[in-house]
């Protein structure tokens, strides 16, 4: 009987020794999917009834203000308002004979033994 | 005087088997054993597969709104690294199929580039698949979606078919109806996204 008790108690000791990786597995997941949340959720998990959660989010896809913005950083902001205030709003364009800038070589990245980007270099041709 | 010795007695002769007690006892220890793992499979494994579910839609999620940002920004994302000029490669307008399972995307193209471009987005597969209208790079932006609708829409994402705006649903599912994984748990989730048309080009 004694070794019973202890086995049980070994494999309650294990049981819980998982917690903390559930826990955390959790928390990572909260994290990754507060970054861009579903507006339905519909879940069909075993044992239990199928669970529906409507948090009704929606995301703006909006481009900047800026043309050369919108052009080199070829990406729009996703936003939850369909407009950025902080984006400073352009007035005028730049005028006739505004130097034309070129990218004739590939931009080359250097990285360090960690794989880390230490230095970038761009050759632009202005023209 | 001879002593007559006693025919000594042996160990007890034991039976085989258990008892009844034994029975009991070893049923009651294997059934408290059996709601214990069931505890554990309750309170550990289902979270897991949870996770991994929800984990796969967040990511597949995060690829195709990544890939609709960078074709709505305002600009073709292919446009060979050359910037070139502000009228190269600008966005024109989009037009969503009638049933919306179909998006085109139309931008200039001036000279070096083709007249005009066009990026269509559709659902193939259980995948969302970009085409650039060069019919070469056609490339699955997300995988496990099952719903994909654009539609014009006004600025709170209300159907508007003269709307400004354009409401783009998709619908993933994990693990979808090509997986071989077809057990519960399944999960789903639909993301909503609104794209904005970009400003006009700012007057000289």
């Amino acid at each position: 009987m004694l070794e019973v008790q202890i086995a049980f108690v070994l494999l309650g000791i294990g049981l819980a020794g998982l917690c903390p990786f559930v826990v955390m597995q959790l928390r990572q997941l909260r994290s990754l999917e507060s970054r861009l949340t579903a507006s339905t959720y519909v879940y069909h998990s075993v044992g239990m009834a199928t669970r529906t959660v409507q948090s009704n989010q929606i995301y703006y896809l909006v481009p900047w203000n800026n043309p050369w913005a919108q052009k080199l950083t070829t990406r729009a902001q996703l936003l939850p308002t369909p407009s950025n205030t902080s984006d400073p709003t352009v007035t005028s364009q730049p005028a006739a004979g505004f130097p034309h800038v070129t990218l004739p070589q590939v931009v080359s990245l250097t990285l360090d033994g960690n794989g880390n980007v230490t230095a970038v270099t761009a050759s632009v041709q202005v023209n | 005087m001879y002593l007559r010795s006693q025919p000594s007695r042996g160990p007890t002769q034991r039976c085989c088997g258990f008892t009844v007690t034994e029975m009991v006892l070893g049923t009651f220890l294997m059934a408290l054993l059996a709601v214990l793992l069931a505890a554990a499979v309750a309170t550990f494994a289902r979270p897991a597969a949870e996770v991994d579910g929800r984990t796969r839609l967040a990511l597949e999620a995060s690829l195709a709104a990544e890939a609709l940002a960078r074709d709505l920004g305002g600009y073709l994302a292919d446009n060979s690294g050359v910037p070139g000029t502000l009228t190269q490669y600008q966005f024109n307008n989009w037009v969503p199929s009638s049933d919306g399972t179909t998006l085109v995307l139309n931008y200039q193209g001036t000279p070096p580039a083709p007249v005009s471009l066009s990026v269509t987005y559709q659902e193939q597969n259980y995948g969302l698949v970009r085409t650039l209208s060069n019919g070469v790079q056609n490339m699955v932006v997300a995988s496990h979606v099952t719903g994909f609708n654009a539609s014009l829409c006004d600025s709170d994402g209300s159907p508007d078919p003269a709307g400004s705006y354009l409401r783009i649903e998709i619908t993933l599912t994990y693990p979808d109806p090509s997986s071989p994984r077809q057990s519960n748990p399944s999960f789903s989730g639909t993301y909503v996204l609104i794209g904005v048309q970009p400003p006009p080009l700012p007057a000289q």
